[in-house]
């Protein structure tokens, strides 16, 4: 960053699309969050992964150490959630999952693409794809509180999510009408969400929101003690470190609170505590 | 040429075919809220960014608004003058015959067939129809005329600023250029996706007659198109629009405003349906036309 003018390029298209869509919401206008979710989870996600991985130059995304890093700062993260959990007294399954969970597909997808170019997004692109997958496995599960393989393996997202992996994968070229649908498709995913995160700010109460602060508070101390630690154990440096770090301190996943059927107000905290700490965050890495 | 246009043609199928599966299988589509929500953030950022980007003066601006005004005057004349010929109510017929799906369809196809510089040049098409659309087009269904449709349209001030911008040669900042694209890139698969979506949830009434006006709806309508570009003298990219942008089907919000205003609905939604399956149809026919060379 070198400039004012840089740093507002990178987060004021943060701020407008949440303030968009925390307005909408205090407008009282409707939205099915619920719906939204789905939707760009479904039909955005894998395109988004598949997209932005298939036109990455060869070489260029580390994938197996970014898939290694996510899988381990979620890991992590949900070890110091619980011990967060447990010294604080509440339920593992309700609070733990929540703070280990990053919300990896909006905020620091934006930033990363805005700071750092297409190259940096598609790092950002293969941890999200790894986060969503956890969340949409063993997040649900957790978030049900039923281990079964219903609640493990059920979810549409993660077989998107997996498929796109393993079309990313394979060793093929992917003709440009695929590739074009894939990346217009995917192109939803990190504005929707930022708008639908705000949706979710608005509707929480001041008094909801302040009560929730520590949580929301956790979740970053959490995701950067993960994002850090496990940056320096596989020895990342660059724009995969900055990658891990940011990502991985993302306010709680978007999909928590849609699978727990509950947990707005902690969502809602650490996406505000986010938002608050994304420039002190964004000057010290990038 | 087939490569060029099967590109063109294959996200609009993926996305629309995707819609329209999302609704068959019984799964909730927000499209009232998402609609409003692309309507009134997403499409005027899509509009202002893709304006500003490409400097768009507000000479090529008004002139294909005027050339495509004077499509729409011929398109009136036509459908009127066919609805009366058969003896159909024109407060049903009129605004279906005239108004065309110009944002959902038009929009993404001159996306996917002349990249951003297409969309950019299809804006003030997109725009032309909507504002008219929504005051005629309501109008005729309503029975009365609101001046709402302009005033209280953010795609409009979104439009004037842009214009303003670039006609005093000032580029928007960073900000707001990165802001208004990162907002704008949902508009288009939104708009699709809701268009099959839409479509699943539509079916035909009086099947003869509605195929029979719609099909001659969508080759009259090609050919005004098609015309209007020769006679305003428009060659690359702009004539190619205006023949695209011509050739579109029923704009969907007719049949909402139908329904608002008890209008034979089921008698609008039928013509939207079989005018998009047309246009779908005659679509790799119209490119062959649209794209350079053609």
């Amino acid at each position: 960053m070198h400039s004012l003018a840089d740093f507002a390029a990178v987060l004021v298209p943060v701020y407008v699309c949440v303030a968009g869509g925390f307005l909408w919401a205090r407008m009282g206008r409707p939205i099915d969050l619920s719906f939204v979710a789905t939707f760009v989870y479904v039909v955005g996600a894998p395109p988004l992964v598949f997209a932005a991985l298939k036109r990455a130059p060869e070489g260029s995304v580390p994938l197996g150490t970014l898939a290694e890093a996510a899988v381990f700062a979620v890991a992590l993260g949900g070890l110091l959630a619980a011990l967060v959990s447990i010294a604080a007294g509440r339920r593992l399954g309700a609070s733990g999952g929540a703070l280990a969970l990053p919300f990896a597909g909006a905020m620091g997808l934006s930033v990363l693409r805005d700071a750092l170019g297409p190259a940096a997004f598609a790092q950002g692109i293969a941890y999200f794809a790894v986060a969503t997958l956890v969340a949409s496995t063993v997040g649900r599960a957790a978030a049900r509180g039923r281990w079964d393989g219903s609640s493990l393996f059920g979810s549409p997202i993660a077989w998107g999510m997996a498929g796109a992996l393993v079309l990313v994968a394979l060793p093929w070229t992917p003709p440009k009408f695929l590739l074009n649908t894939t990346n217009l498709l995917g192109g939803v995913v990190v504005p929707v969400m930022l708008i639908a995160s705000g949706v979710a700010l608005g509707r929480v109460e001041g008094t909801d929101l302040l009560r929730a602060l520590p949580s929301g508070s956790a979740r970053l101390g959490i995701g950067l003690i993960a994002g850090f630690v496990v940056a320096g154990a596989l020895g990342l440096d660059g724009v995969s470190r900055i990658v891990v770090v940011l990502e991985s301190a993302m306010p709680i996943a978007f999909l928590w609170p849609i699978y727990a059927k509950g947990g707005w107000n902690e969502f809602a905290a650490s996406l505000a505590v986010g938002l608050a700490a994304l420039p002190l965050l964004v000057a010290y890495l990038i | 040429m087939l490569i060029e246009i099967a590109t063109v043609l294959a996200p609009l199928f993926i996305c629309a075919g995707i819609g329209f599966a999302w609704t068959r299988t019984g799964r909730a589509f927000d499209a009232e809220s998402m609609g409003n929500l692309v309507g009134n953030l997403a499409l005027p950022c899509l509009v202002f960014s893709t304006m500003t980007k490409y400097e768009i003066s507000p000479a090529l601006f008004a002139h294909m608004a005027g050339v495509y005004l004077g499509a729409i005057v011929v398109f009136a004349a036509v459908g009127v003058g066919v609805a009366r010929a058969l003896g159909l109510d024109i407060r049903v017929y009129g605004p279906p015959m005239v108004f065309s799906n110009c944002g959902n369809m038009g929009l993404p196809v001159c996306l996917f067939a002349f990249g951003e510089p297409g969309l950019a040049a299809a804006v003030s098409i997109f725009l032309t129809n909507a504002i008219l659309n929504y005051t005629f087009g309501t109008a005729t269904f309503a029975g009365k005329l609101s001046h709402r449709a302009v005033t209280h349209n953010v795609l409009v001030y979104a439009a004037l600023v842009a214009l303003a911008l670039t006609a005093l040669g000032i580029p928007p900042p960073r900000w707001l250029a990165n802001t208004t694209s990162l907002m704008g890139t949902i508009s288009v698969p939104f708009m699709i996706v809701a268009l099959g979506a839409s479509m699943a949830r539509l079916h035909v009434s009086d099947l003869p007659r509605t195929i029979g006006l719609c099909l001659f709806r969508q080759l009259s309508s090609f050919a005004i198109g098609w015309g209007a570009a020769s006679l305003a003298g428009l060659e690359g990219v702009e004539r190619g629009v205006l023949i695209l942008m011509c050739s579109m089907p029923v704009a969907v919000v007719n049949y909402l405003f139908a329904m608002r205003y008890d209008r034979r609905p089921e008698q609008v939604a039928s013509m939207v349906l079989a005018s998009t399956v047309i246009a779908y149809c005659m679509l790799p026919f119209v490119l062959i036309v649209a794209l350079p060379g053609g």
